[in-house]
């Protein structure tokens, strides 16, 4: 799928858009007691084609509300969203999303989790999608349990199946929910190191959310600092780690200095 | 205690409960035949089955099928009413609070006191009796089938959203598939029930059946028939709700599996 379409006519860009754009985006959320609640004040930002860009920031400053209406589950109300150049109306074919939760369904094997989203879109499967399911169980380490049901994975394995299926359709933009949040310490490592794999082969741009700060760090080639009470971007930090990233890259000491410096940023607030 | 001992290890899982059953059959026997319960208030269940074995099989059969065949199409009606009243009320709050008061008052009536108004209204025949069993049995399935069509986890629904799946194949690949356990469980107790709703309907006005069998054998004061069609009312019972076991394990095995795994978590 490409991820760069046709400029809009008359359109004076020399580069490609943006896998996502946002400009000054705000939610309010009327409360329970008629007053109003500003969940998200002025959000701009840009993830470039091919880039991953992370959001961090505390528990409840609407990086979740963020990604949401990036993907076109939310309307945006204030200001603008666009993907690839398109404003964002509703969820797209060429995005896909990963949960903080696995999300499989259980009364399905590995093999037809992964071509779900096939199904649900109302295509046929066809052996080619059914080749590309047996290669993808291979890329992400699962090809023994192509026949298992999710019951029978470990947390890793169940996400790295909700990644896979994500990867499956080969999306221009994939959106992350504080997808290793939900796995013990050791495995979430783990996980970042694949997921920074993965990316070797799939260049999808990504927006990802954590509340982690060596997560951000490591996986990032650019940080949007949220704080909360109103939602609002605090800094944005460009990662200049170098490639390929991987374990040697937390015992860099340009990877501690960013993180003492998230670390600050998130905290000096409180 | 070795015997519980040998019994907890190696016993087939029948066995115990069928050791129970042979157990309470034999005290009943013994109670009865020493004389402490006069034979007509409760006979012994020697006396029960020769009452059972005098009743010409063909006859038997005749109520048996009589029963079943209302109990089948009740419990049909009542699923056939319920799954869609289940999914509208999964999907639209407002629907939801507008019906649920009338289920209840539906379902807290008497079956006893509406059957025979029933029996006025719809006239002779099975039409009466297929809707009065039908009124008992469907109210476990709505209850218990919209329940699970809303546990569905929020993260399953949002990935369907995200899919930009239509209403129609976010219900029939995700949330009825989510809620077959439920389902499963709900119609157990229907099943039951209806049989219930098939007596009492028997009992109200019939010329055959095996509720209508125990009302007649009662009023000549023939009581080891009557307890005779009451066994026979208990088999029909485990029966059908073998059945509806028979069916998920045989048509929807992985919806065992997850209620099993969701118990496990």
């Amino acid at each position: 799928m490409a991820c760069a379409p046709a400029h809009p006519p008359g359109a004076a860009r020399p580069l490609a858009p943006p896998a996502v754009a946002l400009e000054h985006v705000s939610q309010v959320f009327r409360g329970t007691g008629g007053q109003s609640v500003t969940a998200l004040r002025d959000i701009s930002l840009e993830v470039a084609a091919h880039s991953f860009t992370v959001i961090v920031g505390p528990s409840g400053c609407g990086k979740s509300t963020v990604l949401r209406m990036v993907a076109g589950l939310l309307p945006i109300r204030a200001g603008t969203g666009r993907i690839f150049g398109h404003p964002i109306e509703r969820p797209r074919d060429d995005t896909a999303m990963v949960f903080q939760r696995p999300a499989l369904l259980p009364w399905l094997t590995v093999t037809d989790n992964l071509l779900f989203p096939l199904r649900h879109r109302g295509r046929p499967v066809t052996g080619a999608d059914r080749d590309r399911a047996a290669r993808m169980l291979e890329t992400i380490g699962l090809q023994d349990f192509a026949r298992s049901f999710p019951a029978e994975l470990s947390g890793g394995m169940q996400q790295r199946v909700g990644i896979g299926r994500a990867l499956l359709g080969a999306p221009s933009l994939l959106l992350m929910d504080e997808p290793f949040s939900a796995l013990d310490a050791l495995t979430r490592d783990e996980m970042s190191f694949e997921l920074l794999r993965l990316r070797e082969r799939h260049r999808s741009a990504v927006l990802f959310i954590t509340h982690s700060i060596p997560e951000a760090v490591l996986l990032a080639d650019r940080i949007c600092v949220m704080s909360a009470r109103p939602g609002t971007i605090r800094e944005t930090i460009e990662v200049d780690l170098p490639a390929p990233r991987g374990p040697q890259t937390l015992r860099l000491p340009r990877f501690h200095d960013l993180c003492e410096h998230l670390r600050a940023l998130l905290t000096e607030r409180a | 205690m070795p015997l519980f001992r040998l019994l907890r290890a190696s016993a087939p899982l029948w066995l115990p409960p069928a050791l129970a059953v042979a157990g309470l059959l034999a005290l009943w026997e013994v109670t009865a035949r020493a004389g402490l319960i006069p034979p007509f208030l409760l006979p012994a269940p020697s006396a029960v089955a020769a009452a059972a074995l005098a009743v010409p099989a063909p006859q038997w059969l005749g109520h048996v099928w009589a029963t079943l065949r209302i109990v089948l199409l009740g419990f049909a009606a009542a699923v056939a009413i319920s799954l869609p009243l289940a999914v509208a009320i999964s999907r639209f709050a407002l629907f939801r609070r507008s019906i649920y008061p009338i289920l209840l008052v539906i379902q807290s009536t008497p079956i006893v006191a509406i059957a025979p108004i029933l029996v006025v209204t719809l006239g002779a025949g099975d039409l009466p009796r297929v809707v009065i069993t039908a009124m008992i049995a469907f109210f476990p399935i709505v209850v218990g089938t919209s329940t699970g069509l809303l546990q569905c986890p929020d993260e399953l629904i949002e990935l369907s959203r995200s899919l930009g799946a239509t209403t129609g194949r976010e219900y029939r690949q995700i949330r009825l598939p989510y809620a077959l356990p439920h389902l499963f469980s709900a119609l157990r107790v229907a099943i039951t029930l209806a049989v219930i709703g098939a007596v009492v309907a028997e009992f109200v006005a019939a010329d055959e059946g095996v509720g209508y069998f125990i009302r007649t054998s009662t009023a000549f004061f023939r009581i080891p028939l009557a307890f005779a069609g009451l066994a026979l009312l208990s088999v029909l019972t485990l029966a059908l709700f073998g059945l509806v076991g028979l069916v998920q394990r045989l048509f929807f095995p992985h919806s065992l599996a997850a209620s099993d795994a969701r118990r496990s978590s």
